[in-house]
């Protein structure tokens, strides 16, 4: 009689995002209002990540709450706050070195911070994580006890 | 207790205590299994049914609390598979 239930993690506690980065040698600037990008909209990218999809209106694109350097020099992914308030991670895949650094559609990125998040949410619930493995399909599956 | 994590997407099995974790983003909750009586000589037994993810029909057992530990110790060696993703 069990159900599962599964979330999809929006990136809402910036403190988090900010030791993700420090783990993986990037930096959160906090504050920066603007994240090096192509600098113009071309119209030329329609998938599944495109910002437009996600509520930023591309009259906004380079604009942001917060962004994230990855290497001296490259495009930044910008912390953007959406039509729903809600924060969203924002890049141009041009530059390739943001995904060359995060993962394709930035997918290491947001599963360092998911593990992070859970781990705390769980911590104040007395959770302690015991262990991590990838699973057959490449998942982190975490473990954790009560203490 | 197990959390399984693939970049922002997050499964367990739901427990009302943790509800804090589907706090973190949206969040769908949905029904992994059935565990029903199944009439064997006479006798009332239970089988847990894994087929919302994809799973088999577990042996049957003479009580509904091994059937249930049975379901989630299944659910756990396998992924906790998200339900309607076999479909």
């Amino acid at each position: 009689m069990s159900h599962v239930a599964t979330v999809e993690i929006e990136v809402e506690d910036i403190d988090v995002l900010e030791e993700v980065c420090k783990e993986n040698g990037w930096s959160l600037n906090r504050n920066q209002k603007t994240f090096k990008w192509y600098g113009k909209w071309v119209n030329d990218f329609h998938g599944d990540t495109a910002a437009y999809k996600h509520g930023i209106d591309p009259k906004n694109y380079g604009k942001c709450e917060h962004a994230i350097n990855v290497k001296k020099g490259a495009y930044e992914i910008g912390v953007v706050k959406n039509a729903k308030g809600k924060h969203v991670l924002i890049w141009d895949t041009w530059d390739q070195n943001v995904e060359k650094s995060c993962g394709k559609n930035c997918h290491s990125l947001y599963e360092s911070y998911s593990m992070k998040v859970a781990t705390k949410k769980l911590k104040s619930k007395g959770y302690m994580l015991q262990s991590t493995k990838k699973n057959k399909q490449g998942e982190q599956e975490l473990v954790f006890a009560q203490y | 207790m197990k959390v399984v994590i693939s970049g922002n997407q997050m499964r367990f099995i739901y427990s009302d205590e943790l509800t804090d974790l589907m706090e973190t983003g949206k969040t769908e909750v949905q029904r992994a299994s059935h565990v029903e009586p199944i009439t064997i000589n006479n006798e009332t037994w239970w089988q847990a049914d894994m087929s919302p993810v994809g799973g088999p029909k577990l042996p049957p057992r003479q009580y509904r609390k091994d059937a249930l530990k049975e379901e989630v110790e299944w659910l756990n060696q396998n992924g906790i598979p998200k339900p309607g993703d076999n479909e």
